[in-house]
């Protein structure tokens, strides 16, 4: 584990101090000192507290605990800087950051020990948290995905308890003050660009200390940091190459990217008359999609059997004259038509779009595309909501059984989610394809939807192919539809689907990115 | 024409056939693989180990169904929230409501009327 330095602890815990209280001083230090894992030092730096005290309290610690430092500053500086202080002389293999009012669960620097262990050139681990209010009691817990870039873009959601491999972190810029309030995102946002592995911990091991002017508290407490954060994140587009603005969420702390539009060229989008339906109900479907640039520009296939088809284009009228039909046997079913709606589309991107969805405002398409700009995003499903278009039917799976599948469903469509998790793009572990975009290329590589399954167990398991094959599955929050009903990924999975699930890809435990 | 569309058009549902086949027996095998090597682990330790792993399987699961109920807790709790102001809007919306409002702004005009 260690750099071959025989005198370097295996972990650095640096935390910035500022007019610290003295209890809260004692706990945060008594949590550290109360680890189970105890090959660490504590690197403190008080940032010139005016109080007075700070500074003497903490040295009272050192003089009785060698594995303490102190690093009193004469001069104010930041809490960047001063963390960056901390950072620069840590002799650990392993940097944890910790706030000076937060604690560390017993056994945190163990677990994330073990991650890394067990893990192969891990250079950035993050864990669980929750808050606990003055009162002691612990609520809030945020049991956070599993590495989710699209996410991270949104939001700081990786957050405390964050450790990092000091020799990656000694070849980048420190923490930047021109991001003061969001440094730790930006700092993050730039590590996991060159980290080697990144692991989750999925354990609370992180206790944020609710007090007055914390972030714990409310979001809104400091504003200021989600104008850094937004440079933060403006100047990772910027440095990734990726063309698109950032610009403030729809709540504290949450980011929107909005990338620039995929060509209407690069995409086809697919309807598929399923084995009930008739031809005649695709028209207000196409009426949507006329007012969209992908509806008047993109290829649109639609799938069926001659009739649907005819019936169809009879009802269509002038607008049929846009479409390439696609001609299947009576008796094909839905899985099949869907595979051959996609085989036939020669586009990079399709874009499968259920005829009876509803789309509503017509920049929904645009939306649901954009994470594609990204080379390794392979599927992006949009939101699912009720006919009234009031309600949330789907918003990404979850990989389960029951209905439970669909996580969130029944929440008003305004709904903030677990930690903002319904108003930013994240990743998932699979999407209803009743609506959804994917990279035509990856969707053959791993043989499509299999042909014995059926509504969500078929889009549970192309959701899984895809991640095997290295892409990611994102869920994206402002492309919503309406729908009348899920349909087939609301039937019930039978046995025979779930043997089949199981076989490949396990029972439903811990999905890796929806608690 | 049509003949040989539709047999090209079978053999490319064919090979996504054969391509999701070998994808799914392949993810299988790691599973299986990665089940063998998990359960040698943990006979090579002693029983306490293997308790240990398995009652740390359970803490995450009861961590997962511990979060899934408090969803669930927030989502009745929004709708006992919209119902609550669903209910108190009827009732400001309502025709009693309206004119008892006006009588009673109009005794706070009154000199010695209430606040």
């Amino acid at each position: 584990m260690r750099d071959g330095d025989a005198m370097e602890p295996v972990f650095s815990v640096v935390v910035p101090l500022y007019n610290t209280p003295q209890d809260l001083l004692t706990e945060m230090i008594g949590s550290v000192q109360g680890q189970t894992f105890s090959d660490w030092e504590l690197v403190l730096v008080d940032d010139a507290s005016p109080d007075g005290t700070t500074a003497v309290r903490a040295q009272a610690f050192v003089e009785a605990d060698p594995r303490i430092r102190l690093i009193p500053l004469e001069v104010n500086r930041g809490i960047a800087e001063a963390t960056n202080v901390g950072l620069g002389l840590a002799r650990g293999t392993f940097i944890a950051l910790l706030d000076h009012d937060d604690l560390l669960a017993e056994t945190a620097l163990e677990e994330v020990h073990t991650a890394i262990a067990d893990g192969v050139d891990v250079d950035y681990v993050y864990t669980d948290e929750d808050k606990i209010g003055e009162d002691g009691v612990h609520y809030d817990t945020f049991l956070k995905p599993d590495w989710s870039p699209e996410r991270l873009l949104g939001q700081m959601y990786t957050s405390h308890l964050s450790v990092f491999r000091r020799s990656l972190l000694d070849t980048m810029r420190p923490f930047d003050t021109k991001y003061n309030g969001s440094q730790d995102h930006e700092l993050v946002l730039r590590i996991t660009e060159r980290a080697r592995s990144i692991v989750h911990v999925p354990r609370p091991l992180y206790h944020w200390r609710a007090v007055e002017g914390s972030t714990a508290l409310s979001g809104s407490e400091k504003s200021y940091a989600w104008d850094a954060g937004v440079a933060a994140v403006k100047d990772t587009l910027v440095r990734r190459g990726i063309d698109g603005k950032a610009m403030r969420g729809p709540a504290a702390g949450i980011y929107y990217v909005k990338r620039a539009p995929i060509a209407p060229r690069r995409v086809s989008i697919v309807i598929v008359c399923t084995g009930s339906e008739r031809g005649v109900e695709l028209e207000p479907v196409f009426r949507d999609l006329q007012k969209t640039s992908y509806g008047r520009r993109s290829a649109i296939l639609v799938v069926g059997s001659t009739a649907q088809l005819a019936e169809a284009a009879s009802t269509l009228g002038r607008r049929w004259a846009r479409v390439r039909p696609v001609v299947v046997d009576e008796d094909a079913s839905d899985i099949a038509r869907r595979n051959i709606g996609i085989l036939t589309a020669d586009t990079e991107i399709v874009l499968a779009v259920d005829g009876r969805a509803h789309l509503g405002d017509p920049r929904v398409l645009a939306e649901l595309l954009m994470p594609l700009n990204e080379s390794d995003v392979a599927l992006a499903g949009g939101r699912l909501l009720d006919h009234r278009g009031k309600t949330i039917l789907h918003a990404g799976y979850r990989y389960a059984w029951d209905l439970s599948r669909h996580p969130y469903r029944g929440a008003p469509k305004e709904s903030l989610g677990r930690i903002g998790a319904l108003i930013s793009n994240r990743e998932v572990s699979a999407v209803c394809t009743a609506f959804a975009a994917v990279r035509r290329a990856s969707f053959i590589e791993v043989g499509g939807f299999n042909g014995s399954l059926d509504g969500a167990a078929a889009d549970l398991d192309l959701g899984a192919k895809l991640r095997g094959a290295g892409g990611r599955i994102v869920t994206v929050s402002r492309a919503e539809v309406s729908l009348a009903d899920l349909g087939a990924a609301d039937a019930e999975i039978t046995d025979v689907e779930r043997a089949l699930l199981v076989e490949r890809w396990g029972p439903p435990g811990r999905d890796p990115f929806t608690a | 024409m049509t003949t040989d569309t539709t047999d090209v058009d079978a053999l490319r549902l064919e090979l996504l056939r054969l391509r999701d086949e070998t994808t799914g027996l392949r993810a299988a095998l790691e599973r299986a693989e990665a089940e063998r090597d998990k359960a040698q682990s943990i006979t090579a330790t002693d029983e306490t180990a293997a308790e240990n792993v398995r009652l740390r399987a359970d803490l995450e699961d009861a961590a997962a169904r511990n979060h899934t109920l408090e969803l669930r807790m927030e989502e009745a709790n929004h709708e006992r929230e919209r119902s609550l102001e669903a209910l108190r809007s009827e009732y400001v919306n309502s025709r009693t409501w309206r004119v008892g409002s006006a009588i009673t702004a109009g005794l706070r005009r009154l000199p010695g009327g209430t606040r």
